[in-house]
């Protein structure tokens, strides 16, 4: 055995005798090749130059990407690898908002496989508070900062939270709690519920409490006024609560630099006890004396109240009263300060010498070339005197010399100063600002340089600096922030503007703006991010760029804007992530909101004069309203809404589908079905009708709507003879079609001071779907808002109406009240009943209201006065409109502005009421005239 | 050897040497599949108040010793540090608004790197990382006008008594002094240098407490626990 194999071992080396030299040089070779260059693929920084992106593969939150995430990433395939590239394409895609993580891993040399794995961003949903029952779960919720719903969420926000907690619950007596944390993540709405659970916080029992320091006061009394007390739960903000109104009463007793520290807080944990001492260190009585006018103490009490330099303080002072004084009509006070420092005592003393008391007659100017006075005061605010109303006040006055100055400058005279003096005449004083302007500083030259994307003109026509033009450093600044913006407009980014100003003679300059142009950027991909219930086709519809578009910056802010508008997102970001510096992605990220709204409100109402304060007589009546909104109905933000108002005198229910388009159009149209029950001063209905209306909006201002009706009526409780309703036809149907234009240029549509508001309606009622009604009704409103002087607006209000056909009483026109004409009650004005004496309303209508409006007092900036006139009518038919026939009525009223409009308490003079008729009536009113 | 696994190998043509070469070969190559791919090349580390701080940030911030005389005191934790200091410096940037003109600073910065570390270093790593000048000024940019920032902010506000130098000189210079067996010099002579050393001391603190306060009410997330296992290779390739 041994023998044959030593036969085979020798056969087979010699068999491979012959190829073994030419297989060596092979595997040498190879291993040399191996050796040498295989090593240099394992370390990633050091690279071959041009060294490929064979592919980039995503995962996000360990499953792989779709398509569209893969097209946010600005790093291609086919590219040559960069590690800058990569950590701008990390940085870039985390401002996108979309991710809280991001990896980059990279496999293989010489064709490069890479990775991007992301952490998704979470939101936080909803925090819940678990344990105690007794710790205020909303309190908890407020004053939590880290962790707030709604609000990007991170696990080591969690860490802050836990010590935020701690201390919210220390602040209100609970003491060292347990508090653990967590989560439960919905990976499909990137949404995170937060759970702390908060275990054994401890409470501890008030023993003792000690005030040591100079109490000055009695001990007994200070105890009195603390909330904390021997043997009650210590609670610390209860205790800061108590040390600041112990502050308060030695500051009381002049002692405002008193402090009141908590000096040892001692625990005692067996016994759940605590000890508190605290120290009061009342520093040095106060006082402070004014001697020679009345001057509030409260004026000067806050300069001294905290640690000072006394020359400040003392100067500081003295000019708040000369302001004040100023502002009393004492121009010319004087006032001399000193201080009096004694061993536990400081008294500072205020000689006031206030001189006579002025009223200011007149404002003029003198020296002025470059604005005449009356450009002065419209561009001051100085609005010329009126009888009995309060104007401007010495404080005002004095003021003006740092806006004259303010505003000489801004048009370029740098070297402008401006003295006031007076004109005294008996208690009178002319106010007379002599101004000396100097030289204005002027524009010799303006150009742009490096400019080639757009002509120099075209840039030019930009900014508001031009040649000729006076010369204000601030103006070029904003001039170079316009130029980026028109850069940023026509898409393009990256662009750097810096302006050179040269001096060119005595108060001349050329203005250079030095452009580095960026590049025009093109927008290749847009992602769509974070919606989940929203359609995409709803999202789309709303975008006013397009892939392949230019990155005009306009649009892309109006496609915010009409995100916006949806009513759905509670956060819309839109990112530009650049592959390259011609191009970039754009990322729209969104965040949906709520879609339940439930709201009920209650107030009162009144149609008529108000007799009586009492809602027995249902002159005042309680109202109430609730609603009901459901939002963005099957991804495509359509809108339902259940609203019911009820009153003693009207019920209404009101059901509505509300969509921001109607089958592919730009049309904002609603569904409306309704049911109400209203009482009115002739009749009373019952009415249940639905409508359809379409909003085309043609402008930011202007808008076209159009409205198909069908209404049943059954009228009751008639006050009126039959005869003048169409009794064969009661109850009523009508079926109407209705156009209306509206273009409103009011500066605001709740509380307009400038601007003008018109309306055209006309509504063709058609005996359709056995309806009964057969008419054509028109209406015309116009209103005009004209400020005339500083807080004066003058308004007025011009409406028509003109109806022909069967109209029944409900359909007619009414006026009278106080949203119309104020010389006669709600609904009383124009024809009435023979017998019943109650109004039947007409087929013309005919109003015009003038208004005056005026603040009240300076100090009261939403209290304005009002005078009035309204003069119209209404007329049984439109032969019977006439200007002779035209009612009159004057008033006056007080009106508080608020955010919704103003409060309005009126009282109007009926000119042409009949003898016998009240001619007197007050009206209580929210809102403006409509 | 048996016949049997001889007769095989004559018909496989193998010889022993093939077989031992081809097990190197699957060792080599396994060792290096194992421990060396695929590999995490960036990532971000922290971000402070929306802004992003990556691992290349880190490498290159590292690469070209920014902080070397403060790493050279470091036994551990430099990525750590350099991380730490560009919080710091993020965060006092985002606060300031107004524009600060530092180019010639930075021009200065780089071509005093450029003559420390050498021309060719500093190409050949921009060109391991992809960076081109313009984007080491970037980082450049930053440092110098952090340093700004806190020279206009402390600077000036700064005082140092003459108590201070006095308690300076007593409790700390003589005793160093006495500790190394040398003569202490009159406190008059080095009234400047005691004056430095303590201003800088007291803006270093004044500095510390600020970005203290400023991190307090900032959003800062740090990302990765441990920083250093992305820089354990780093001693072989980049210095």
């Amino acid at each position: 055995m041994k023998r044959e194999n030593l036969v085979l071992m020798l056969k087979f080396t010699r068999d491979f005798d012959l190829q073994r030299k030419r297989q060596k040089a092979i595997w040498f070779i190879l291993l040399f090749s191996f050796l040498f260059f295989f090593p240099q693929i394992s370390f990633p920084q050091i690279q071959k130059s041009f060294t490929l992106i064979k592919s980039v593969s995503i995962q996000i939150e360990g499953q792989p990407g779709g398509k569209d995430m893969k097209e946010l990433i600005p790093v291609k395939e086919g590219e040559p690898f960069s590690l800058k590239r990569i950590t701008e394409s990390i940085k870039q895609l985390y401002s996108t908002g979309l991710f809280s993580d991001i990896q980059v891993i990279r496999e293989g040399e010489n064709e490069i496989y890479l990775t991007y794995i992301f952490a998704k961003r979470f939101f936080t949903r909803e925090v819940f508070f678990l344990g105690k029952k007794n710790i205020s779960r909303k309190k908890l919720k407020e004053e939590l900062d880290s962790v707030r719903e709604g609000s990007p969420f991170s696990e080591g926000k969690l860490r802050k939270a836990i010590k935020e907690l701690k201390n919210i619950l220390r602040s209100e007596g609970y003491f060292y709690p347990e508090i653990s944390t967590s989560t439960k993540k919905n990976f499909k709405t990137s949404s995170v519920d937060v759970f702390f659970e908060i275990r054994s916080p401890k409470r501890f029992l008030v023993k003792k409490i000690s005030l040591l320091g100079q109490v000055i006061l009695p001990e007994s009394r200070l105890r009195e006024e603390m909330k904390t007390k021997e043997g009650r739960r210590y609670v610390p903000s209860v205790l800061e609560e108590d040390i600041s109104k112990l502050k308060g009463m030695y500051k009381s007793m002049n002692y405002h630099r008193a402090e009141i520290d908590i000096e040892a807080i001692d625990f005692d944990e067996r016994e759940a006890g605590v000890s508190i001492t605290l120290k009061i260190t009342p520093y040095e009585r106060l006082e402070i004396v004014v001697r020679g006018a009345q001057i509030p103490l409260s004026l000067i009490k806050p300069i001294w109240e905290e640690r000072i330099f006394e020359e400040w303080g003392l100067a500081e002072g003295e000019a708040k009263i000369i302001d004040y004084l100023r502002g009393k009509g004492y121009l010319f006070s004087a006032v001399y300060s000193s201080m009096e420092k004694g061993e536990d005592k400081i008294r500072v003393v205020y000689k006031v010498t206030p001189g006579e008391k002025y009223k200011i007659q007149d404002i003029s100017f003198e020296g002025s070339e470059y604005f005449t006075p009356s450009e002065l005061k419209e561009k001051l605010g100085i609005r010329e005197k009126i009888p009995f109303v309060s104007w401007i006040n010495g404080s005002r006055l004095f003021e003006l010399l740092k806006e004259i100055e303010a505003l000489y400058r801004r048009h370029g005279f740098s070297e402008m100063r401006v003295d006031l003096n007076f004109v005294r005449e008996e208690k009178n004083v002319k106010a007379l600002f002599y101004i000396e302007e100097g030289s204005q500083e002027k524009i010799e030259s303006i150009s742009v340089k490096g400019t080639f994307l757009f002509k120099p003109d075209e840039l030019l026509k930009q900014i508001s600096s031009y040649q000729g033009g006076l010369f204000f450093r601030p103006n070029i600044q904003k001039d170079v922030e316009r130029l980026k913006n028109y850069y940023l407009e026509q898409g393009v980014r990256g662009t750097e503007i810096a302006p050179e100003v040269i001096k060119a003679g005595e108060d001349i300059y050329s203005v250079l703006f030095d452009i580095k142009e960026g590049k025009r950027v093109k927008i290749e991909k847009i992602i769509i991010a974070g919606n989940v219930i929203t359609k995409k086709g709803t999202i789309l519809q709303e975008l006013r760029i397009k892939e392949g578009d230019y990155a005009y910056y306009e649009l892309i802010r109006e496609t915010k804007t009409r995100l916006e508008k949806l009513g759905i997102f509670t956060e819309i970001r839109i990112e530009e992530v650049f592959i390259t510096p011609e191009r970039e992605n754009l990322i729209i990220s969104l965040r949906e909101g709520k879609r339940n709204y439930i709201s009920l409100g209650i107030g009162l109402e009144t149609k008529n004069e108000p007799r009586t304060f009492t809602i027995w007589n249902n002159v005042i009546r309680p109202r109430g309203t609730t609603e009901f909104i459901r939002s963005n109905m099957f991804g495509r933000a359509f809108q339902l809404s259940l609203v019911g108002q009820f009153s003693l005198k009207e019920k209404r229910g009101v059901i509505s589908w509300e969509q921001p388009n109607f089958f592919g159009l730009p049309l904002q149209t609603y569904l409306n079905a309704w049911l109400e029950r209203e009482e009115r001063k002739s009749f009373s209905y019952d009415r249940r009708g639905i409508s359809f209306t379409a909003i085309k909006s043609i402008s930011k201002n202007r808008l076209f709507m159009t409205t198909l009706r069908w209404a049943r009526t059954t009228i009751f409780n008639l006050q009126i003879s039959e005869s003048e309703i169409d009794r064969q036809h009661f109850p009523f149907s009508a079926s109407s079609v209705s156009g209306s234009f509206i273009w409103d240029r009011r500066d605001d549509p709740f509380n307009p001071k400038k601007g003008s508001f018109f309306s055209f309606v006309l509504e063709r009622a058609y005996p359709l779907f056995r309806a009964e009604s057969d008419y054509l009704k028109n209406f015309i409103k116009y209103q005009n808002y004209l400020p005339v002087f500083s807080g004066i607006t003058f308004s007025s209000i011009f409406r028509l109406g003109l109806g022909r056909g069967r109209m029944p009483i409900h359909e007619r026109f009414f006026g009278g009240g106080s949203n119309s004409f104020r010389g006669e009650e709600f609904d009383e004005l124009g024809p009435r009943d023979p017998d019943s004496l109650k109004p039947v309303g007409g087929k013309a209508l005919l109003l015009l209201n003038f208004e005056l409006t005026f603040p009240f007092l300076p100090s009261l900036r939403d209290l304005f006065g009002t005078f009035f006139y309204d003069k119209g009518n209404i007329f049984a038919k439109r032969k019977h409109v006439s200007l002779a026939s035209l009612q009159d009525s004057v008033g006056v009223g007080i009106r508080y502005r608020t955010p919704l409009g103003p409060i309005r308490f009126e009282l109007g003079w009926n000119l042409d009421a009949p003898k016998g008729e009240k001619k007197v009536l007050a009206f209580i009113t929210i809102g403006n005239v409509f | 050897m048996s016949s049997k696994f001889l007769s095989v190998l004559s018909h496989l043509n193998f010889s022993f040497h093939h077989i031992l070469v081809s097990s190197f070969f699957t060792l080599y190559f396994l060792f290096f599949t194992l421990f060396i791919f695929p590999e995490t090349i960036d990532r971000i580390i922290a971000v402070v108040n929306d802004q992003v701080i990556t691992l290349t940030d880190i490498r290159i911030v590292k690469a070209f010793g920014f902080y070397e005389e403060e790493i050279k005191g470091l036994k551990a934790g430099v990525p750590f540090f350099i991380l730490e200091r560009l919080i710091d410096q993020k965060l006092a940037i985002q606060l300031s608004s107004e524009e600060v003109k530092i180019d010639k600073e930075v021009e200065a910065y780089l071509k005093n790197m450029s003559e420390k570390i050498g021309d060719e270093k500093v190409q050949k790593t921009l060109a391991e990382y992809g960076f081109d000048l313009d984007g080491l000024r970037e980082y450049i940019y930053e440092k110098i006008l952090f340093q700004k920032l806190i020279s206009r902010k402390f600077g000036q506000s700064v005082v140092v008594t003459l108590d201070e130098i006095e308690n300076y000189y007593k409790g700390t210079y003589v005793p160093i002094q006495k500790e190394k067996g040398l003569e202490p010099q009159p406190m008059i002579e080095l009234l400047h240098e005691i004056e430095s050393t303590i201003r800088e001391n007291k803006i270093k603190k004044h500095v510390e407490d600020w970005i203290n306060k400023l991190k307090s009410q900032a959003d800062i997330q740090i990302k990765v626990e441990n920083l250093n296992e992305y820089f354990k290779k780093e001693g072989s390739k980049i210095e």
